[in-house]
C-alpha cells in the first residue's frame, strides 16, 4: 500500500471476481488485495502472500513467439525445441522481478501482472458497472478479500469512508491491530470472519501465527455490535479435529451475536493455481474435500452444540 | 441422402428419377403453375413418407429426395431442387443398372437449369450483379450473397385446428365458386382441393398403416396407441380435430407435406383441447406430455439444424388461460426429450404465470438451452416501430430460424440474404480492393491510409454498406416476384391470412404483408476493429495506418507488436463505452438503412438481424486478419455476443454490454449467455435474480446455456474462446481457464448429466 498525496491511499488488488455468489448476501463483487500476514497452508490464493505484483503465466495461451524472451531484461523467458518438434516455454521464476515488460509484449495474453494499484476513486468507478446487479433479490455489495485486506488497511479505511450506501463485506482473517477494527467496525455491514484452528499452537503451526489476537478481535467487534458472520475452512485430516469443531461450537455459544458460522470445504484450486504463479510446492497438495465430508461436519458441529451452521 | 433421421434411409434414387420424371409430365400437361404443383406433391407423397417408428404417437415421417420440390434448403431445398453434389456422388460411388444411371444422368443434367435456385440466380436484376456476384458463401469471399429460399412460414395452425380439412376444404371450394363468377383464379382453388385431398390421403395411408401395426403388436398397451394413432387419423380426414392427439397429428401431417419447419404457437392451437381432453377424461397431463415429446421427437427427426420452432407464451393468445397450461405440458416435454430440435422458445411478459417461468427455469437449469427466452415488454414496442404495425399486431410477433422475427401467418419475412461486415470493413480500408482474391469490388474509395479522421474513414466504410445493403433489399424484392409467378406454395397460401380472399399465392400478392430480413454477421469484430482504427491510429496515433495495414497483409507474422496494440485497443463486451457506442452507433446505421430500403425496393419492411448459427465461423473462414487483432479466417464473434476470448471483465460487464443496442429497428438480435450448472444448483435464487433483472433492464433475448460436460471439454481444448466461463471450485467460482489441466479435467469428472 502506498500513499499518494492526491489520490489518497492506493492498494494492490489482484482480482476483481464480479458476480460473485458466495460471499456474503446477494449478487456480489469481490476485490481481492494482496498481501497477508498469515501463510494457511491450504490457502487456495497463494499469489496474495506478497503485497507486491507478480507474474502469472497461462501455459494454454502461448504461441511460443518469443516476444517475452526479446524484451525480458533478466532473462527469465527461453524457448527451447524439444525431441517431439514442439517448443517449450521455460520461465525461470528466480530471475523474474515482475517489471512487467513481457505482460506488455505477449499479444496472446498468456502473460499476465498479477496485481495492479488502485485509488480508491477507481476502485469505486470500476465497481460502479456492478451496482445494477447489487438490488437484485436480498441485495448485494462489495466484498473486500485478500490476501487479508486489512493489510492494506488504510485503503480499506478510506474505501469505506467513501462508499456512501455500498453494502461491504468485510473478509479477514481477523488478524490486524484491534485499533483498526474498531476503527472501521461501524463502517463494515458484515464481517466475514474467518476461525481457521484451536488451540494457538495448531493456529501457528498451520498459519504461520497464533489465534490469539483473532479470538481478541472477534470479541471485540461481538462487543461493538458488529455484524459478523464466522467462516470455517475445514481441511479433511488437517484442521477438522475434534478440540477444533467444539472451540468452533463453545465460540458460537459465547457469541450469540454472531450471525452464524459457514463451513468453506477445503478445494484443490490453490495447488492447481500455483505453477501459474511460480510457486510449486508452497502449499499442501490435498485431494478435494470428498462428498459427505461436509455433512458429517455439520453433524459433528451440532453434536458439539453449534448453532446455526451452514454450508 | 439428406440427414432425415428414418430408421432406413432410401438407399438409391429411384424417387428422385420419378419425381423427376412426373414433374416432365406435369409441364406437358400444365400450364398453372398450381397444377404443376399439386402433381408435384402426388409425386412426393406418400412416396417420400416413412414408416411409423415404435416410439411414435403421432404418425409422420418423411424424408425429402435429392430432388423435389420444398420452401427453404434446410428441407432439401428451395422450389424445384436438385442437390448436384450428392446426385453426383451416388454417380461416382455408387453401382447401378445401365439405366438407372442414364437416368441419374438425364435428372442432373434436365435441373441444371430448371431448379428454383438456378432460375433466380439467372434472372436476377442486371444492377446487382456486381455487388451480389454468387450465393457460393460457404467457398467464396463474399461482402454480401443471397441465400435463395422463403424461410420462416408461419401458417395459421389455429384456423387448421379450428375448422379441419373439411374446413378449409369448405371454405377453399367457396372461393373457387366465387372465383368462377367473377373471372377469378379457378385453377388455383381447384389445385388447392387437389391440394387437401392428398393431405386426407396421406392421413388415410397412414390410418392404414397403424391399423396393420396395431394388430402385429405385441404389447398391448403399444397396440392401444396404435389404434388410438388410427383413430384419430380417421377422424381427422371427415371433421376437424376433437383432441389433442386430433390436432397435433393434423398439424403434423399439414407441416411435413409443405415442409414446414416452424410449428407455431402449440399453446393457443393445442391449449382448448388439452384443457377439454383432461375434463372428459380422455387424457391426463403425462398422457399429453407424452403426445407432445412424440410430436418434438418428430421435429428433431427434421434434422434441420436450424428453425424447427416451437413457440408458447407471450400476449396476443386468445385463450391465454388453456395456453398457460398447455405451456407447462410443453415445457416439461422439452425438459424431456434432450434433442437439438425443436427450438422450443418461450415468450414472457410481466404477467406470465410464475409456474410457467419456473419451469422454464428449471429446463433451462437442466442443461436443455431451451426454451429460448423473448421478452414481449421489450419486443412487442419493438416490433410496433420496427414493423409499422399496431400492438395487436405486433403482439403475433414470432421469432423464426435463428432469431428473426416475423408477425404470425401475417407477414413473411425470409432472411435471404447475408451481410459480412466484418469483411466489407476488410474491403473499406483498402478502398475496395480484395486481398484474397487480388480484385477491385464494391465501390471505389479513400483507402484507410489515405484518410485524415475517424469520421473521414467512418464515411468511406458507410458506402461500401449502403452499396451491399440496397442490393441485398433489391434482391429480396426480386426474389419475392420471381418466387411469386412461379411457386404457388398453395399449403402456405391456404393458411396466410388475406391469400384466400385475394384468391392469389401467398408471394403472388396474396400476402398482405411481404417484408423481409437480412442477416449481418461480423459487427461485433467490424465495431473491435473500428475502436482499434480510432484509437491506435487517430486517438493515440501509437500505429500508423500503413502499419496496421502492412501488420493485417503479413496475418501479423513477425508483427507481435502491432499485434499486442490492435488486441489491447477496447473491445465490445467489456462494459467499455469507448467501444460499445461504436458497436451501438454501427448496429443502428445499419439497421436504419436497412429498414429505409423497404419503400425505396417496394417491400412492406426490410430489417436487419443479428442471429445465432454457424456463419460466424463459415463467413469468417474468408476474412483476412482484421484490426481488432482477429487472424485470418478465424471466426468472427456470434450474434449479439463478445468475441472469443475478448470480454475479460466478466459476466456482469459482458451483460452491461450487450444491454446497451436498441430494439426497435431491427426484426431480431440474439444473445448468448453460459453458465456451469452448479451457479444454478447452489445459488438458483441468485442466478433467478440476475436473468429477471437482465430482462428488467431491457434485454429482449437470451439463449443461456447451462454449461456440461462438452462445454467442459472444448474449454479445456480451446481456451481462448472460453475466458468467460465461470465454475463452481469447492466454496467459491473461478474462471474455467485459469485452472490447472488436472483441476479442470477434475471439474469435468464431476459434473454428471
Amino acid at each position: 500500500m502506498t500513499a499518494s498525496p492526491t489520490e489518497g491511499p492506493k492498494a494492490i488488488v489482484y482480482d476483481i471476481q464480479r458476480l460473485s455468489l458466495n460471499d456474503g448476501p446477494g449478487i456480489r463483487t469481490t476485490v481481492f488485495l494482496k498481501g497477508c500476514p498469515l501463510c494457511c497452508s491450504w490457502c487456495h490464493n497463494p499469489e496474495s502472500w506478497e503485497q507486491e505484483p507478480r507474474l502469472a503465466y497461462t501455459d494454454a495461451l502461448c504461441r511460443f513467439c518469443g516476444e517475452c524472451a526479446r524484451v525480458c531484461p533478466t532473462g527469465a523467458h527461453s524457448f527451447e525445441a524439444e525431441v517431439d518438434g514442439k517448443t517449450a516455454h521455460r520461465l525461470d521464476w528466480s530471475k523474474c522481478t515482475a517489471c512487467g515488460n513481457c505482460v506488455e509484449a505477449c499479444p496472446y495474453d498468456a502473460l499476465e501482472l498479477c496485481g495492479r494499484e488502485y485509488s480508491v476513486r477507481e476502485l469505486l468507478n470500476v465497481l460502479s458497472h456492478d451496482r445494477p446487479y447489487y438490488r437484485i433479490g436480498e441485495g448485494g455489495g462489495v466484498t473486500l478479500s485478500g490476501g487479508e485486506p486489512m493489510a492494506s488497511f488504510g485503503f480499506v479505511e478510506a474505501f469505506l469512508e467513501r462508499k456512501g450506501k455500498l453494502h461491504v463485506c468485510l473478509e479477514t482473517s481477523g488478524y490486524a491491530p484491534a485499533e483498526q477494527f474498531k476503527r472501521i467496525a461501524a463502517m463494515v455491514d458484515l464481517f466475514l470472519y474467518d476461525w481457521k484452528a484451536a488451540p494457538t499452537e495448531k493456529h501457528r503451526q498451520l498459519c504461520g501465527v497464533g489465534n490469539e489476537l483473532i479470538g481478541a478481535n472477534l470479541r471485540l467487534l461481538c462487543g461493538m455490535g458488529a455484524n459478523v458472520l464466522l467462516r470455517l475452512p475445514l481441511v479433511h485430516g488437517v484442521n477438522d479435529d475434534e478440540e477444533h469443531l467444539k472451540a468452533v461450537a463453545a465460540l458460537l455459544r459465547e457469541l450469540p451475536q454472531i450471525k452464524g458460522a459457514q463451513i468453506m470445504p477445503y478445494h484443490a484450486l490453490g495447488s492447481a493455481k500455483e505453477s501459474r504463479f511460480g510457486l510449486a510446492g508452497q502449499t499442501m497438495a490435498l485431494a478435494n474435500t470428498g462428498d459427505g465430508q461436509t455433512d458429517l461436519w455439520l453433524k459433528e458441529l451440532k453434536s458439539f452444540g453449534a448453532i446455526n451452521v451452514f454450508v | 441422402m439428406n440427414n432425415f433421421k428414418v430408421k432406413n434411409p432410401r438407399t438409391d434414387l429411384r424417387f428422385e428419377i420419378a419425381f423427376t420424371k412426373a414433374y416432365r409430365e406435369a409441364v406437358d400437361s400444365y400450364t398453372h403453375p398450381a397444377r404443376i404443383e399439386a402433381a408435384c406433391l402426388r409425386a412426393q407423397f406418400p412416396a417420400i413418407l416413412h414408416p411409423i417408428q415404435d416410439e411414435d404417437l403421432i404418425a409422420g415421417r418423411f424424408q425429402m429426395g435429392l430432388v423435389g420440390l420444398g420452401i427453404q434448403h434446410q428441407t432439401g431445398g428451395f422450389g424445384f431442387y436438385i442437390n448436384e453434389e450428392k446426385v453426383t456422388a451416388e454417380l461416382e460411388f455408387k453401382a447401378g443398372s445401365a439405366q438407372y444411371r442414364e437416368d441419374l444422368h438425364d435428372l442432373l443434367t434436365y435441373w441444371k437449369g430448371r431448379n428454383t435456385n438456378a432460375v433466380v440466380l439467372r434472372n436476377r436484376p442486371e444492377a446487382i450483379r456486381e455487388a451480389l456476384p454468387s450465393d457460393l458463401w460457404r467457398t467464396m469471399p463474399l461482402p454480401a450473397s443471397p441465400i435463395l429460399r422463403m424461410a420462416g412460414a408461419y401458417i395459421d395452425f389455429d384456423k387448421l385446428v379450428k375448422i379441419g380439412l373439411p374446413g378449409l376444404a369448405a371454405e377453399v371450394d367457396g372461393y373457387r365458386k366465387k372465383a368462377a363468377e367473377n373471372g377469378g383464379d379457378v385453377e388455383l382453388f381447384e389445385a388447392m382441393l387437389d391440394v387437401i385431398a392428398l393431405i386426407g390421403e396421406v392421413c388415410l395411408h397412414y390410418e392404414k398403416q397403424a391399423r396393420l401395426l396395431a394388430m402385429e403388436a405385441k404389447d398391448e398397451g403399444r397396440r392401444e396407441e396404435l389404434e388410438r394413432m388410427a383413430q384419430s387419423l380417421a377422424a381427422i380426414q371427415a371433421a376437424p380435430p376433437k383432441s389433442l392427439l386430433e390436432a397435433l397429428q393434423l398439424v403434423w401431417i399439414y407441416g411435413v407435406m409443405a415442409p414446414l419447419i416452424e410449428f407455431g404457437r402449440l399453446d393457443v392451437y393445442a391449449g382448448d383441447l388439452y384443457v377439454r381432453d383432461l375434463a372428459s377424461g380422455i387424457i391426463t397431463e403425462e398422457g399429453a406430455v407424452a403426445l407432445v415429446e412424440s410430436l418434438f421427437r418428430l421435429i428433431d427427426h427434421l434434422d434441420c439444424e436450424t428453425d424447427g420452432r416451437v413457440i408458447v407464451g407471450g400476449y396476443g393468445r386468445r385463450n391465454p388461460e388453456n395456453a398457460d397450461r398447455m405451456c407447462l405440458v410443453a415445457i416439461e416435454a422439452c425438459r424431456r426429450v434432450k434433442e437439438v430440435l425443436p427450438q422450443f422458445t418461450l415468450r414472457f411478459n410481466d404477467s406470465t404465470p410464475k409456474p410457467v417461468w419456473d419451469a422454464a427455469m428449471r429446463c433451462i437449469e437442466e442443461g436443455r438451452t431451451y426454451p429460448l427466452l423473448y421478452n414481449d415488454e421489450v419486443l412487442v414496442p419493438g416490433v410496433m416501430k420496427a414493423f409499422g404495425v399496431d400492438r395487436a399486431r405486433a403482439e403475433t410477433y414470432m421469432p423464426l430460424g435463428c432469431g428473426e422475427i416475423e408477425l404470425d401467418h401475417y407477414s413473411f419475412g425470409t432472411p435471404s440474404g447475408s451481410l459480412n461486415t466484418l469483411k466489407i470493413l476488410e474491403l473499406a480500408i483498402r478502398g475496395g480492393y480484395e486481398p484474397m482474391t487480388g480484385q477491385q469490388v464494391g465501390p471505389a474509395t479513400k483507402p484507410l491510409v489515405a484518410c485524415a479522421s475517424y469520421g473521414e474513414f467512418l464515411t468511406e466504410y458507410r458506402k461500401h454498406l449502403d452499396y451491399y445493403v440496397h442490393a441485398q433489399a433489391i434482391f429480396e424484392k426480386y426474389e419475392y416476384e420471381i418466387t411469386g409467378r412461379m411457386h404457388p406454395f398453395m399449403m402456405v397460401t391456404m393458411l396466410y391470412d388475406g391469400c384466400l380472399e385475394r384468391g392469389k399465392a401467398v408471394f403472388n400478392g396474396g400476402c398482405a404483408f411481404l417484408g423481409g430480413t437480412l442477416e449481418m454477421y461480423g459487427n461485433v469484430n467490424a465495431a473491435n476493429s473500428l475502436s482499434a482504427i480510432k484509437r491506435l491510429v487517430f486517438d493515440e496515433k501509437t500505429m500508423s495506418a500503413e502499419k496496421m495495414v502492412e501488420a493485417m497483409d503479413r496475418n501479423f507474422v513477425g508483427r507481435h507488436a502491432e499485434l499486442k496494440l490492435m488486441r489491447n485497443a477496447p473491445k465490445y463486451g467489456n462494459d467499455d463505452d469507448y467501444v460499445d457506442s461504436i458497436f451501438v452507433s454501427l448496429h443502428d446505421y445499419l439497421n436504419d438503412s436497412i429498414k429505409e430500403q423497404a419503400p425505396k425496393v417496394g417491400l412492406d419492411s426490410y430489417l436487419g438481424v443479428t442471429i445465432n448459427n454457424a456463419q460466424n465461423t463459415t463467413l469468417g473462414r474468408w476474412v483476412g486478419a482484421t484490426p481488432d487483432g482477429r487472424k485470418a479466417g478465424t471466426p468472427m464473434a456470434n450474434a449479439n455476443n463478445p468475441a472469443p476470448g475478448t470480454d475479460k471483465n466478466g459476466v456482469t460487464a459482458m451483460l452491461n454490454s450487450i444491454l446497451k443496442p436498441r430494439h426497435d429497428n431491427h426484426a431480431g438480435m440474439v444473445s448468448n449467455i453460459r453458465f456451469t450448472r452448479e451457479l444454478f444448483t447452489e445459488s438458483r435464487g441468485k442466478m433467478h435474480g440476475l436473468i429477471k433483472n437482465y430482462f428488467d433492464r431491457g434485454a429482449a433475448h437470451a439463449m443461456i446455456s447451462v454449461v456440461g460436460k462438452d462445454d467442459l471439454r472444448n474449454a479445456m481444448q480451446r481456451p481462448a474462446e472460453y475466458r468467460d466461463l465461470i465454475v463452481r471450485v469447492g466454496g467459491f467460482s473461478a474462471r474455467f481457464v485459469d485452472l490447472k489441466k488436472d483441476v479442470q479435467q477434475e471439474i469435468y469428472d464431476r459434473v454428471t448429466y
